[in-house]
């Protein structure tokens, strides 16, 4: 037991199963994170302990990545310099619809200011930055676990916003690893969703008979994994030395799920558990080309219909992906896992992720569950 | 053209729309949309048209039974059933003026349809009306209608009527659709080629009853409950979406048509919508466009024609017919 891991974006989607495996962990010592500072800031912290761990070896600390020194004070910012071994770089904001500019100063410079403490740190083993499968915009086909020279059309600014930072990843002097993350569900033995992402919202508002229509072309797979599955990966890529710029696709990769078979999976189950679809009163989203989408959208843009506004917001983070059918390599995840990813039955996953988001009408969880260490 | 005699068909087609009209600006101005007159625009609307004392409903009723008895060639006694069929629970009482002695109650029980037999004098008929189908009443009195005259021989002809006009000073928009005032009439015919009746599907949704507390919900489940009931009545009937010569559409926004047309694949240019820009008249729409169809004389015979809409309740209702 050894190394001291410093993990930024704990409170997002992914990191109380990350926090939790790094620390079932026999090779991380400490596992350090940095916590947005605010008015909030001890909540927080007490959230995080009774999910993840009241164990010494996980320690909260005070700071922001969208500040140039982490807002880490002198004597903390110089102890963690000293002792820091992996870095894992997972804070970003991913709600798509946030302004470019906001996002440019979260996921890019936020990099930036935490590829600059990693500099620092004497110890270096790896420099990990969560990134995401978004980064491939609107290619379509293969997409290899590489970084790609040409920039890409974006389907929204946060996925340039992820792209720009993957740039300045790699260009750092330094061990860097870049997992690209496909869309974590949720927790695959009980649904637990610890930040309800874009697809969430998307399922949000078809269960709710708000989405009459869903763009996508022949083909459309929708690439998803179990949270755990990510978080496991990571932890384990934590403690695998990398000499060179290595990107790995976190994914289902070919064995990612079409969507009219999700489609169907999410209808049968709501039939059988939500009124309204278990009546077959409420029909399921009509599967459209882009074009009668657009027209669809056009729409709603002159009606001025706020609430089909936001739903096409909010949904609409989600759908547009669905029109640029590809397949995530995974030789290199699968590499470094040692096989194929531990992927979970998605059916069952898709089911208990309904569950789960219904019974908390898909708003966050107001009070920490327990996740064993 | 020949017939079999256990074939239905429409044999009378009329609408009427009071000649009154106010465009978007005035309807703005008088406070009766709750959308801008350029969103309107956008969907296709143009203007409502509003009933007046000068012409109340049960008059527009009357003109259009006896301009569709007139397409059909009927005289009053050769009608041997009369569907009244209104949207509102109001156009099922008669209109006119009321009676100082009749009380409350016994107002209750001056029917409309009742006042029109009298008033056409259709002393052979007999009286039934269809209610609570929103803008899909007259769909489902077509329906009665048919089942009647192939369930007793003895029948031949159902004269369909309804009436719908909004109180004066109501608004004027309806889930972003402007509601003109109108009535129509159909004559429903044993042994009649024109029009005949292929098939008819209807899928109603108790879970959305209350348009006033789902109407969010009613217009998203608006797109793809249409295309099953298209869907399966296309299937039902061997037919392919490009089967179809013409869709008599309904006077609602115009782009919601346009969505429907690709959702269940029939070519664009099929879509009937027919000249006059009158809105949306809940029961009269698409009566109003067959009519006119008709009266172009533009669709060869054996024409397959689509007619859809969908009613608050809600149903959502599939006609074929052969023309």
């Amino acid at each position: 037991m050894s190394r001291t891991v410093l993990v930024t974006g704990a409170s997002g989607a992914l990191g109380p199963p990350l926090l939790a495996e790094l620390l079932r962990s026999d090779g991380t010592a400490r596992v350090v994170v940095l916590l947005r500072a605010g008015p909030r800031w001890d909540r927080r912290v007490h959230e995080l302990r009774a999910q993840v761990s009241r164990s010494g070896r996980l320690v909260c600390v005070a700071g922001d990545v969208v500040r140039s020194d982490l807002g880490l004070g002198g004597s903390m910012r110089d102890r963690l310099l000293q002792e820091v071994d992996v870095v894992i770089h997972a804070a970003a904001n991913t709600r798509f619809s946030t302004p470019a500019g906001d996002l440019h100063d979260v996921n890019v410079e936020g990099t930036r200011h935490v590829l600059a403490f990693a500099r620092g740190c004497p110890r270096l083993e790896q420099f990990l930055f969560v990134s995401t499968t978004c980064v491939a915009g609107t290619r379509i086909g293969v997409i290899a676990e590489r970084l790609e020279d040409q920039p890409v059309a974006f389907v929204n600014p946060y996925e340039r916003s992820k792209w720009e930072a993957e740039r300045l990843a790699a260009a750092a002097d330094m061990p860097v690893r870049i997992a690209r993350l496909s869309t974590c569900l949720g927790d695959e033995r009980t649904g637990h969703v610890h930040r309800f992402g874009a697809i969430h919202q998307a399922l949000r508002w078809v269960i709710r008979g708000l989405v009459p229509m869903v763009p996508a072309v022949e083909g459309s797979r929708v690439d998803l994994i179990a949270t755990g599955v990510a978080a496991r990966w990571i932890a384990r890529a934590a403690e695998c030395p990398v000499h060179a710029l290595e990107v790995c696709h976190v994914a289902a990769g070919d064995r990612a799920i079409p969507f009219r078979d999700l489609v169907d999976c999410a209808v049968a189950h709501l039939r059988e558990t939500v009124p309204g679809w278990r009546s077959g009163q409420i029909e399921p989203p009509v599967i459209v080309d882009a074009d009668t989408f657009r027209m669809f959208e056009r729409s709603v843009a002159q009606s001025g219909d706020p609430l089909f506004a936001h739903v096409l917001e909010s949904a609409g983070s989600f759908f547009p992906a669905l029109l640029y059918p590809k397949v995530y390599q995974t030789v290199q995840a699968e590499a470094l896992w040692g096989g194929p990813l531990p992927l979970s039955d998605w059916r069952s996953t898709v089911r208990r992720v309904i569950d789960f988001g219904c019974s908390r009408h898909w708003r966050r969880p107001r009070h920490a569950e327990l996740i064993h260490v | 053209m020949t017939s079999n005699p256990d074939d239905v068909g429409l044999s009378g087609v009329a609408g009427i729309l009071p000649e009154r009209q106010h465009d978007l600006a005035e309807l703005a101005a008088a406070g009766l949309l709750s959308s801008s007159p350029q969103a309107l625009s956008a969907f296709g609307f143009e203007r409502a048209h509003v009933c007046d004392a000068g012409y109340p409903p049960a008059e527009m009723a009357l003109d259009a039974a006896r301009a569709a008895m007139s397409d059909a060639g009927l005289q009053p006694h050769e009608v041997d059933v009369l569907v009244w069929a209104s949207a509102r629970a109001e156009s099922h009482l008669w209109s006119g003026e009321t009676r100082a002695d009749a009380g409350e109650v016994m107002e209750g029980f001056r029917y409309s349809s009742a006042w029109l037999q009298n008033a056409l004098d259709l002393h052979n008929a007999e009286v039934m009306a269809v209610a609570q189908q929103g803008c899909a009443t007259m769909f489902a009195a077509l329906r009665v209608a048919r089942a009647i005259l192939l369930a007793e021989p003895d029948r031949r002809h159902a004269l369909c009527v309804g009436v719908d006009v909004l109180p004066p000073g109501a608004p004027r928009e309806i889930l972003y659709n402007v509601v003109s005032d109108a009535a129509c009439a159909v004559v429903v015919s044993r042994g009649c080629a024109a029009e005949k009746w292929l098939g008819y599907r209807q899928l109603s949704r108790g879970y959305y009853w209350d348009p006033a507390a789902c109407g969010p919900e009613i217009v998203a489940a608006y797109f793809p409950t249409a295309k099953v009931v298209i869907d399966q009545l296309l299937t039902e009937h061997g037919l392919r979406p490009c089967d179809i010569d013409a869709v008599v559409a309904t006077g609602v926004n115009r782009s919601s048509w346009d969505i429907l047309m690709r959702l269940v694949g029939i070519p664009e240019d099929r879509l009937f919508r027919g000249l006059p820009t009158f809105g949306h008249t809940m029961t009269s729409d698409s009566f109003l466009y067959l009519e006119e169809l008709r009266r172009l004389g533009q669709i060869r015979r054996g024409s397959r024609l689509l007619l859809f809409t969908y009613g608050f309740g809600s149903s959502w209702c599939g006609l074929l017919l052969e023309h």
